[in-house]
């Protein structure tokens, strides 16, 4: 399990890279961050749409309420420009940082020796 | 019955909604996400109940948490609003009310605060004493490094260390003595001195002054080491490089050369004692009250004219007391040979300093120690009265602020959570609390004298100007303010909104088993507790003082004398004259501190036992003092008498009689052998024989907590030497007769303060704690049952408003006025039946403990407790009453004309 400093931190990136993939809704983005974490990064609904609300009100994304084929509402989150320009930030900022550890590590972290 | 998803979501969105911060929107979002759970939930074969519980289950996990990451992220101002809901931002809002309502219920407010005050001001006092008893000696540098000597001597323990040749011990012999003390293993620095209680006549200056505690010590340097008494003028250094040296502590610089003595050079100046002249070379400060010794002067002698010393040590860094000891009676050789080679020497008793006042029991101490378990009844009398104050509070709180519920109800409306309504109530008490302080600072201020001549301390005055202990004053008043109202807070702040709008609370306190009958119950408990131990202790104390000794104790006065025979047959012979005097007589004295007890062995008999005592008087001395013996006619006719006879008391005689299986009259010629373990070098014989003469009955010559042991008398018809003389009187007052005595030992001429003490006196110091404790116990139950009925005329009042209407209506419907009050008094009535029987066994179990102290002592009588519960019940019946009463007298009609 990441730690909640590491999960926090890491929140904001994760929600605007998944978004610019296209838009989509609240559980799945909870499922997708499962499965492309190995189930390492366990999100609970308590923590996501409190930050998505939050990330609306900067302007990052934009949300819509969608009507589906079974009468059931869904609402939908999209990135907006200003949203792509912080992830571009985010992006640069996390490769540097993943830089630094595959020097230490190697590039896959395999090689590294604790002495 | 099949599942139901709209029913299902109904349910979960009522249970989502309590929790605050919950917007429509974000509910509508979390529902989205909750049916897409359940949805795949469904695909995956689930039922559909078990499939919604899932959902459910996983996308709700904790609301309180959702509701405030939702608070977080949505508004800026969450920090702000965060500190807006602190206590101490809302301080001001709740001070401004919680005045407001000590400002409306006046009367009932001012009952509170004089309860109030009347407890902090018991606890404080308490806390006062308890500090002071366990503060002894703590002012010595070092002191957890320090110890006194003692001896175990038969089966005794003395807090003093022999000498090899007790008093003929050459200087250079006491010396050595304590020098080999300061060499054993562990031992850093041992100092030795003696002081000498009785009044001697020092000559300062032109004028003779009696003076009581003189301190003499060989070891001045190490003394002063090691109590680091502070010099106020002169040095240690001229102390001690000259012997016949003296220093004064202030209070007798004082008295010696008056209050200008630092203008005057003291160096010039020398004390004169019997023969010999000492040069002042100092003066220090007082020795503090809480030092486990007084001295007034300290003289530098070359040895101490007594039969051994105090004795103290200075250990070396992490040394073990237990094994210094041992070392102590392992190298006994070196430091005394006498005690090495005597079989009866026991062992060597290491006490530390910080525990001498409170945990010794050792024979010939210096001040009388304390005693723990007055500690604990005078901790528990306070907690009591404390406890008394609380619960009153608590009581009239619970009813008083019953009508403050559409006051609560509005404070939740407008969003106040359960702390923040229990705080106001918390406020509102400490408030009232913190108000008491200045009656509590005037209050201790007039109690500390009074307090310190009543129980024999000396708790000084300014510690009410230091700043620590306001400190925690403070926070006790605090703490009963906080606990006081813990429960009516809790109680109030726990009803939901609509509750508190329906305004029945009030009314319902007054029914059923409510917490308030809970807590008068407890008060009855306390205070018949209170009540019947104050009873017990007085009962025991009447019996100690009118108990028969086995001797008479009224007009009978003790003279120090300290001379051989012929000093005494001139004083008798003086003294006689007084028309007042009936006799005078010589020896023993009576109400004494136990001292120590010697070995002996009846001949013909291997057994030696070591637990009697020694005692001697003249013929007169048991004519004056009434002791019933089975040689009257010598005590009635001296002159007839032999010259020196041995009695022994009954309970020696029975101990005999038992042990040999001898009748106690064939006791009469047969010889009893003291100190068998001695044999004279020169002529062999063993022990000193004493042959039975008779016997008297017993007598209690100590204090009624011991038992009376078997005894020796010596009966002398001449006294070689007198201590004391014993003077019994009639048709005088006690200061008449003093003055007529005194004039005939002035004409004695003799070079020694006059000294007498009164026999009855005697006997009632050695219950000086237990008069103390008991008129202790009078008072604090007077104060406690004043603060309880104080409480019930309080609550009663208060609760009779409420009944206004019931009253009304009984009196018209033709109730008389008793029947309204047994109504009122009922219920008491049984509250205090189950006190009584919960308050028994309890104090019970108290009072035999304590009376197990006592070898001659009362029987517990069931009695008491039901006149405890007596006395509690007619104060409560008298004052419910009359309060009641009062109410009753008004007419009807106006009681149902009020609106309320």
């Amino acid at each position: 399990m990441a730690t909640k400093v590491l999960v926090a931190a890491s929140t904001k990136p994760i929600v605007l890279s998944i978004l610019s993939h296209g838009e989509n809704y609240g559980y799945q983005i909870i499922k997708e961050i499962e499965q492309l974490s190995n189930g390492e990064l366990n999100w609970t609904d308590a923590m996501l749409y409190p930050v998505l609300s939050r990330m609306e009100k900067e302007g990052l994304i934009q949300s819509q309420w969608v009507k589906m084929d079974s009468g059931r509402k869904r609402k939908y989150y999209r990135i907006t420009p200003e949203g792509k320009k912080q992830l571009e930030k985010e992006r640069s900022q996390w490769l540097n940082v993943n830089q630094v550890f595959s020097h230490l590590w190697g590039t896959n972290g395999q090689g590294f020796q604790f002495t | 019955m099949s599942f139901n998803i709209d029913q299902a979501i109904k349910m979960w969105r009522q249970k989502v909604q309590q929790s605050k911060a919950m917007e429509p929107g974000f509910l509508e979002e979390l529902e989205s996400n909750l049916l897409d759970r359940y949805e795949e939930y469904l695909i995956k074969g689930l039922e559909p109940a078990e499939a919604f519980a899932k959902a459910e289950a996983k996308s709700m996990p904790d609301l309180p948490l959702l509701a405030k990451e939702y608070d977080k992220a949505f508004d800026p101002n969450y920090q702000t609003n965060r500190m807006r809901n602190s206590f101490l931002w809302l301080l001001p809002s709740y001070l401004k009310v919680a005045l407001r309502n000590l400002a409306r219920k006046r009367f009932y407010n001012i009952i509170n605060y004089v309860c109030l005050a009347i407890g902090v001001l018991a606890t404080t006092l308490a806390l006062l004493y308890l500090n002071y008893e366990n503060s002894f000696d703590q002012m010595i540098p070092e002191v957890e490094k320090k110890y006194r000597v003692g001896q175990t001597f038969r089966s005794q323990n003395y807090s003093l260390l022999g000498f090899v040749n007790y008093n003929s011990t050459e200087p250079a012999m006491q010396l050595q003595h304590i020098n080999a003390v300061g060499s054993i293993k562990g031992v850093q620095e041992a100092c030795q001195f003696f002081t000498f209680p009785e009044p001697i006549k020092v000559r300062a200056g032109q004028d003779d002054f009696n003076t009581t505690d003189i301190l003499k010590t060989n070891t001045p340097g190490a003394f002063f080491d090691f109590f680091d008494w502070p010099f106020l003028e002169g040095t240690l250094d001229d102390f001690t490089e000259n012997i016949n040296t003296a220093v004064l502590t202030e209070s007798e610089a004082k008295r010696f050369f008056g209050p200008q003595w630092r203008t005057q050079d003291l160096s010039n100046q020398a004390l004169i004692i019997g023969e010999t002249s000492y040069a002042i070379t100092g003066v220090i400060a007082d020795i503090p009250p809480n030092a486990h010794y007084d001295f007034s002067i300290a003289l530098h002698q070359p040895s101490l004219d007594y039969w051994g010393a105090r004795t103290y040590v200075k250990l070396e860094d992490k040394a073990d007391p237990v094994a210094v000891a041992q070392q102590m009676k392992a190298n006994m050789s070196t430091i005394n040979t006498r005690l090495a080679e005597s079989e009866l020497f026991g062992g060597i008793l290491l006490q530390p300093l910080t525990s001498i006042h409170l945990n010794s029991n050792l024979l010939y101490e210096m001040k009388p120690p304390g005693d723990k378990r007055y500690l604990y009844i005078i901790g528990i009398i306070s907690a009591i009265i404390l406890l008394l104050t609380i619960s009153n509070y608590t009581n009239l709180s619970i009813a008083m602020n019953a009508s403050r519920t559409r006051e609560i109800g509005m404070r939740k409306i407008f969003g106040a959570g359960k702390s923040q309504v229990a705080w106001q109530f918390n406020l509102e008490s400490i408030v009232l609390a913190l108000l008491t302080l200045p009656v509590d600072a005037l209050g201790l201020r007039a109690l500390i004298p009074w307090f310190n001549q009543f129980m024999g301390t000396e708790i000084e005055a300014s510690i009410l100007s230091k700043v620590s202990f306001w400190g925690i004053i403070v926070l006790v008043t605090i703490g009963v303010g906080f606990l006081a109202s813990l429960y009516s807070a809790l109680y109030l702040a726990k009803h939901p909104v609509l509750k508190l709008f329906h305004g029945d609370l009030a009314s319902k306190m007054v029914e059923g088993f409510s917490t308030r009958k809970a807590i008068i119950s407890f008060q009855f408990v306390l205070l018949i507790g209170l009540c019947s131990l104050t009873l017990f202790v007085n009962q025991q104390l009447q019996f100690v003082q009118n108990k028969d000794l086995g001797y008479n104790k009224d007009q009978i006065i003790y003279i120090s004398l300290s001379g051989d025979s012929s000093r005494y047959a001139t004083f008798k012979n003086e003294v006689s004259q007084i028309p007042e005097v009936i006799q005078v007589g010589s020896g023993s004295t009576m109400g004494a501190s136990s001292f120590n007890q010697t070995t002996y062995q009846l001949t013909g008999t291997s057994e030696v036992f070591d637990d009697a005592y020694n005692i001697d008087l003249d013929y007169s001395a048991i004519n004056l003092l009434g002791i019933e013996t089975s040689v009257e006619d010598y005590v009635k006719n001296p002159e007839m008498a032999p010259e020196r006879i041995t009695l022994i008391n009954q309970t020696f005689a029975n101990k005999l009689s038992r042990q040999f299986d001898i009748a106690p009259e064939d006791l009469i010629g047969r010889t009893i052998i003291q100190e068998p373990e001695y044999t004279d070098e020169e002529t062999g014989e063993v022990g000193f024989p004493y042959q039975v003469a008779g016997f008297f009955d017993d007598i209690n010559m100590f204090s009624l907590r011991e038992k009376v042991g078997p005894m020796f008398l010596t009966v002398t018809k001449n006294p070689r030497y007198v201590y004391w003389a014993s003077v019994a009187w009639e048709d005088a007052s006690p200061t008449a007769i003093i003055e007529k005595i005194k004039g005939k030992y002035e004409t004695l001429q003799l070079d020694q303060a006059f000294n007498y003490r009164f026999l009855d006196q005697n006997i009632e110091e050695l219950y000086q704690n237990e008069q103390r404790i008991a008129r202790l116990c009078i008072y604090f139950s007077l104060i406690a049952f004043a603060v309880a009925v104080i409480g019930l005329i309080a609550l009663t009042a208060y609760l009779t408003t409420l009944k206004k209407k019931e009253i009304g209506i009984r009196q018209i419907l033709g109730a008389s006025t008793l029947d309204i009050l047994r109504r009122f008094n009922t219920e008491y009535l049984i509250l205090l039946l189950i006190s009584l029987l919960i308050a028994s066994p309890l104090t019970w179990y108290g009072v035999s403990r304590w009376l197990a102290n006592f070898a001659y002592r009362i029987d517990l009588n069931i009695w008491v407790f039901l006149v405890s519960g007596a006395i509690t019940l007619i104060i409560t019946t008298v004052s419910v009453s009359l309060i009641a009463w009062k109410t009753i007298r008004e007419v009807p009609i106006n009681a149902l004309q009020e609106t309320q």
